[in-house]
C-alpha cells in the first residue's frame, strides 16, 4: 500500500487548500520547530482515528476569523492511496458555517471512494475501508512520534496484537483448548469406570489425594522460585546500576577529598594573614617609623643643655676654691659625666695601666694615669656626696634632670627600638600579606573549579550524592542477595524436580491400579490424548518463541545500521506471560539499564522496522511509515546514517523533521542547502509559517507548503 | 629624684577637644566593655597616641579650644597590655613621646636645673605641647574622614594615613 | 499448502512425535495423508485438525466421541 497524496483544507495551521504529493521511497517534510510538522503528523492521526470527529479546535483559526455571515467552509483531510494497483480516496471532513452570529459545525463525513469498473466512484464507509487498506494493527506500528510516544509495547495487548497480526501462532490456541477438553473428559470417563470397583477406588483415591497434595506443594515451590528469580533480577539490575555509577562514585570521592584538602589549605592560609595594621602601629611600634629626626633633635638638645650647664658650672666653680679635683680635658671639651666610666672599670684601667678606650699605655706616674686616678677619686667623692649635707656646697645646679635625660638617651639607644628598620618591617609585612592574599585567591579559584566539577558529575547522575556513595557500600548486599537467590532458585528447582518425579511415579502407580480394572486399550488412549495435549501446547510455545526470536533478529539488523559507529548493544525482546518488553543488552548479556536519549529512540525504531519487515513477509505487502521528528535527539553523523538507512529500506517513508534546516541571520528559517544536498531522497517539501505573525494570536498563523528541489 | 619623665607620666592625663569624642572616638575607639563592633583602636588613649604622632609628623599644632574631657587613663599606664591576649606591651612609646615633647617644647632646662622654675610648670608645658599636636592630628584625621568616609574603615587606612605624612 | 496442512506439519515436528512415536513429518505432506495413517496419534491429530479447520464444525462432544472411538478401536 502506498500513500500518493495528502490534502489538507483549513486544518489547524494549514489555511485554505494544501496538497502534498508523495513518492515511493523517502519523503522529507522539512520545517523548523513550530512551523507545522507536528500538525502535519496530527492530520494523519485525525484521519486514521475512528473516534475523532468534527471538532472546533482543529479548524484553522485564520479561516475562522475570515468567515462572513451565512458563509460556509470546509475542513478536510484526505488521502489518496494505491493498493493492489487501484487508487482509493479516503477523507474526513465537516463544514463550518456562521449563521446568525453563531458558529455551526455540521455535516461530518468519513468516507472512502471506490472506483467502479465504469470509471465512476461510489462512496463507502471510511472506517471500514480504512481498516481494509491500512489496518489499525499495522498502523500502530507504522506511525512514530519520536520522543513523544516511545514505548510501542506499552499497551497490554501489544503482544497479542502482534501475534495475531503477524504470526501463525494465533491459530493454535483453539487446538490447545480442544485437546484439554478431550483429555479431561476421558479422565472423567475413566474415573467413572474405576469407581465401580470399591477397593481399587479407595486406593486410587488415596493416591489421588497424595498427588493433589504434592501438586499443591509443587505450585508453592514454583511460586517461591519465581519470587526468588525476581529478587535475583532486581539485585542484578541494582548491581549493574551500581557498577555504572561506581565510576561516578569514585570520582566524587576523589573530588570530595580534594575539596576537603583545599579547604584546609585555605583555612590555614587565612590564619596566616593578619591585617591588624592599626594595632601593629602601637604593638609593633610602627608608629615610630619616622621618629629618628625627633630623637636626634632630642639628643642634640640634651647635648646643648649639658654644654651650657657645664659652661656655667665651670664659670661658677672658678670663683670658689675647690677641694675637689678639677679635671679638665684637653681642648676644653665637655667632660664625660662623673659616672662614666664606672668605679670598677676605672679600677681595671688603673690596674692594667692602660686606657682601654684608645689602647694607649698609662703607666704609673704618667699624666694619663694620674688623670684616671683623679677621675676615680671624683667618682668615689660623688657617690659619697649623699652623706654630705647640702650646706657644704653652694650648688649652682641643685637639680639634675639632665642626668636622667642622658640615662634615657642611653637606654633608648641601647635597648630601644631599631627605628631605622621599621620601614623595612612594615614593607615586608605588607608584601607578605599581599602574597598570601594572592595565594588565597588562587586557592579559592581552584576550590571553585573542583566544586564545579563535582556539581557537573552530580548533575549527570540521577541519583543524589549520599545515595550514590551509599550505593557503593550496598554492592556487598546485592552480591549476597544474588548468590542467595541463585541458591534458593536452584534449591526450589531441585525440589520441583523431585516432586515431578514423585508425581510421575504416583501417576504411574495410579494408572497401573486403574489398569487393573480398566481395559488396556483405555490406558493407551489416555496416554495418546495426554501426548496430543503436550504436543499442541509445546508447539504453540515453540512457535511463539520463534516469532519473538525472529522479530528480535530483524530488529538487531536494523539497530546496527542506525548506530553504525556507535556503541549500541543488542536488542533483546523479553516475554513474560503475555507482555513484551524491549531491552538493550551488552555483549556480555548484562542489561543496559534504562537507555535513554538517542539510544532509546534507535532501539524502538529498530523494532518498528523489524515489525515492518515482518509485515511485509507475512502480508506480502508493504506499508508506508510515517515519522514525526525521529532524529531530534540524534547528533551529527547519526542523522546521516539514519537517512541512508531509510533510503536503503526501499520502503515508502514520510518523515517530518527539523534536520537540514537553519535559521538565517534575520531569524527566518530556511533549508540548509549544504547539508540537504548530501541526503538521498525522493521528494522534499518545505513548510514554514508566513511571516510576520503574532504568536499570541492563532488567527495570524498560516503554514505554507512548498516543494523543494 | 629628678626624673622629669616620671613626673610627667604620672601627672594628669592630657585634655582633648570634646567635639572629637563624637566625631572620632565613638567611630574608631572601643568604649564600653561590651561593644558590638570591632573598632580600629581598642581604647581611646590609643587613638590619642595615634593622633599625637599624626600631628607631630605633619607638624600640625592646634591649641585646644575648650579644656574639657580628659579621660581616665594616666600616661604611666599607656601600653601596659600585660595580661591581655593578642596584644603586646607598648609602654616604651611613653618614653618616645616624652622624647618628642622635650625636643619640641621650649623649656629653659638650665632654669629647671637651677631650681628657678618648678617641675610642675615644665610638666605643664610638655603637656600643652602634647595636647596641641594631638589636637592638630585629630583635626587632620577629621578632615580626611569627611573627605572620604570609607578611608579609615579599611585595614590599611590608619597605617597609610600616617605613612604618607610629610 | 493449505493452512490445515501447515498446522499438521508444525504439530508433527514436535519432539514428542519424533522421539516417542518415531514419526517423520515428511511422511505426511497433507492432511489427507495423515487421515489415512496407521499411527494412532497421527490420525487422531489429523481428525482434530480436520474438524477445527473445516467450515462445518462438529460440536466438541461429537468430536470427542469420534476421536475416542477411533482410538479405542485401534489400541484395543
Amino acid at each position: 500500500m502506498k500513500i500518493k497524496k495528502l490534502f489538507l483544507e483549513n486544518f489547524l495551521c494549514y489555511y485554505g487548500r494544501k496538497e502534498f504529493v508523495f513518492e515511493d521511497g523517502i519523503n522529507l517534510i522539512l520545517g523548523r520547530n513550530g512551523e507545522g510538522k507536528t500538525k502535519f503528523f496530527e492530520a494523519f492521526e485525525w484521519l486514521f482515528s475512528s473516534s475523532e470527529k468534527a471538532d472546533i479546535n482543529i479548524v484553522s483559526a485564520k479561516r475562522l476569523k475570515d468567515i462572513k455571515e451565512n458563509e460556509t467552509f470546509t475542513v478536510r483531510v484526505a488521502l489518496t492511496v494505491e493498493k493492489f494497483g487501484e487508487n482509493f480516496l479516503i477523507e474526513k471532513c465537516f463544514e463550518v458555517s456562521l449563521k446568525k452570529s453563531q458558529i455551526n459545525i455540521e455535516n461530518f463525513r468519513f468516507i472512502a471512494y471506490e472506483n467502479k469498473l465504469d470509471g465512476s466512484r461510489i462512496p463507502i464507509d471510511g472506517d471500514k475501508k480504512l481498516e481494509i487498506i491500512f489496518p489499525a494493527k499495522i498502523r500502530r506500528y507504522s506511525m512514530f512520534k519520536g520522543e513523544a510516544e516511545l514505548n510501542i509495547f506499552n499497551n497490554e495487548n501489544a503482544l497479542k496484537e502482534l501475534i495475531d497480526t503477524f504470526s501463525e501462532v494465533k491459530h493454535y490456541p483453539p487446538y490447545i483448548n480442544l485437546s484439554d477438553k478431550l483429555y479431561s473428559w476421558f479422565q472423567e470417563a475413566m474415573d467413572k469406570t474405576s469407581r465401580s470397583n470399591e477397593k481399587i477406588n479407595r486406593e486410587v483415591n488415596i493416591i489421588q489425594a497424595e498427588i493433589e497434595r504434592r501438586a499443591l506443594e509443587r505450585h508453592k515451590y514454583d511460586r517461591l522460585k519465581k519470587e526468588a528469580e525476581q529478587e535475583l533480577e532486581k539485585a542484578s539490575n541494582s548491581l549493574s546500576q551500581i557498577e555504572k555509577n561506581s565510576e561516578r562514585c569514585e570520582m566524587i570521592k576523589v573530588l570530595n577529598d580534594r575539596i576537603r584538602k583545599k579547604t584546609d589549605e585555605i583555612n590555614s592560609m587565612k590564619v596566616c594573614i593578619d591585617e591588624s595594621y592599626t594595632t601593629f602601629l602601637l604593638d609593633e611600634k610602627w608608629i615610630l617609623y619616622d621618629f629618628q629626626p625627633y630623637y636626634e633633635s632630642f639628643c642634640n638638645k640634651i647635648l646643648e643643655v649639658r654644654k651650657s650647664k657645664n659652661f656655667e658650672e665651670k664659670k661658677h666653680n672658678k670663683e670658689i676654691a675647690k677641694k675637689e679635683v678639677k679635671l679638665e680635658l684637653l681642648n676644653e671639651a665637655t667632660p664625660l659625666p662623673w659616672f662614666i666610666p664606672d668605679e670598677s672599670t676605672l679600677k681595671e684601667l688603673l690596674k692594667d695601666e692602660l686606657c682601654k678606650v684608645c689602647n694607649r699605655p698609662a703607666p704609673k706616674g704618667s699624666e694619663a694615669y694620674s688623670f684616671m686616678e683623679s677621675k676615680l677619686k671624683e667618682y668615689i667623692d660623688r657617690t659619697n656626696q649623699k652623706n654630705k649635707t647640702e650646706n657644704d656646697y653652694e650648688l649652682l645646679f641643685p637639680n639634675n634632670y639632665i642626668e636622667n635625660f642622658q640615662k634615657l638617651q642611653i637606654e633608648l639607644s641601647t635597648n630601644g627600638i631599631n627605628i631605622e628598620n621599621l620601614k623595612n618591617e612594615i614593607a615586608e609585612r605588607l608584601e607578605f600579606n599581599r602574597c598570601r592574599k594572592e595565594d588565597l585567591k588562587r586557592l579559592e579559584e581552584e576550590l571553585d573549579k573542583e566544586i564545579e566539577e563535582k556539581n557537573r558529575i552530580m548533575a549527570e547522575s540521577t541519583v543524589h550524592e549520599d545515595e550514590l556513595l551509599s550505593m557503593h557500600s550496598n554492592i556487598r548486599e546485592w552480591t549476597l542477595i544474588i548468590s542467595e537467590s541463585s541458591r534458593s532458585i536452584e534449591d526450589y528447582r531441585r525440589k520441583i524436580e523431585s516432586i515431578d518425579a514423585e508425581l510421575n511415579e504416583k501417576n504411574e502407580t495410579k494408572n497401573r491400579k486403574l489398569a487393573q480394572v480398566l481395559p488396556g486399550y483405555q490406558m493407551e488412549t489416555n496416554r495418546i490424548l495426554k501426548d496430543i495435549n503436550s504436543v499442541f501446547t509445546n508447539t504453540k510455545e515453540r512457535l511463539l518463541s520463534e516469532f519473538i526470536d525472529l522479530l528480535e533478529e530483524k530488529s538487531n539488523q536494523f539497530i546496527s545500521r542506525i548506530n553504525v559507529d556507535d556503541f549500541t548493544g543488542r536488542i533483546r525482546l523479553r516475554r513474560s506471560k503475555d507482555k513484551i518488553s524491549v531491552l538493550l543488552i551488552n555483549a556480555d548479556e548484562t542489561p543496559i539499564y534504562k537507555p535513554h536519549g538517542s539510544l532509546e529512540i534507535s532501539m524502538y525504531m529498530a523494532v518498528l522496522f523489524g515489525i515492518s519487515e515482518l509485515a511485509f513477509e507475512t502480508k506480502e505487502e508493504n506499508y508506508p511509515m510515517i515519522f514525526d521528528a525521529p532524529t531530534s535527539s540524534f547528533d551529527g553523523a547519526k542523522v546521516q546514517d539514519f537517512y541512508n538507512l531509510i533510503y536503503d529500506l526501499k520502503k515508502q517513508c514520510i518523515i517530518a523533521t527539523k534536520d537540514f534546516t537553519i535559521m538565517k541571520d534575520d531569524r527566518t528559517p530556511c533549508v540548509d542547502e549544504d547539508t540537504i544536498e548530501k541526503v538521498k531522497r525522493d521528494k522534499t517539501y518545505w513548510i514554514c509559517r508566513i511571516r510576520p505573525f503574532n504568536k499570541e494570536d492563532l488567527s495570524t498563523i498560516e503554514t505554507i507548503v512548498e516543494p523543494y528541489e | 629624684m629628678n626624673d622629669l619623665f616620671e613626673a610627667w607620666r604620672s601627672a594628669r592625663p592630657p585634655y582633648y577637644d570634646l567635639k572629637y569624642k563624637e566625631i572620632l572616638m565613638k567611630e574608631f575607639a572601643d568604649y564600653g566593655a561590651r561593644s558590638k563592633d570591632i573598632k580600629a583602636f581598642e581604647t581611646a588613649y590609643e587613638l590619642y597616641i595615634y593622633a599625637f604622632f599624626v600631628g607631630l609628623y605633619n607638624n600640625e599644632k592646634k591649641p585646644i579650644s575648650k579644656k574639657e574631657n580628659s579621660y581616665g587613663h594616666k600616661i604611666e599606664f599607656w601600653g601596659n597590655k600585660a595580661g591581655k591576649k593578642f596584644r603586646k606591651d607598648f609602654s616604651i612609646l611613653q618614653k618616645y613621646i616624652f622624647v618628642a615633647l622635650v625636643s619640641k617644647t621650649d623649656v629653659d632646662f638650665l632654669a629647671l636645673e637651677k631650681g628657678d622654675i618648678s617641675i610642675d610648670s615644665v610638666v605643664s608645658s610638655l603637656m600643652e605641647t602634647m595636647e596641641q599636636y594631638a589636637n592638630g592630628g585629630m583635626n587632620l584625621i577629621r578632615e580626611k574622614f569627611e573627605d572620604n568616609e570609607s578611608f579609615f574603615f579599611t585595614p590599611t587606612g590608619f597605617l597609610n594615613f600616617i605613612l604618607k605624612s610629610e | 499448502m493449505a493452512r490445515a496442512d501447515k498446522i499438521l506439519k508444525t504439530f508433527l515436528s514436535d519432539s514428542i512425535i519424533k522421539d516417542k512415536y518415531n514419526v517423520d513429518s515428511e511422511d505426511y505432506p497433507t492432511l489427507t495423508h495423515a487421515l489415512n495413517s496407521d499411527v494412532p496419534i497421527v490420525k487422531a491429530i489429523a481428525i482434530i485438525i480436520q474438524d477445527v479447520s473445516s467450515e462445518i464444525e462438529m460440536n466438541d462432544k461429537q468430536l470427542y466421541q469420534k476421536v475416542i472411538s477411533f482410538l479405542n478401536r485401534t489400541t484395543a
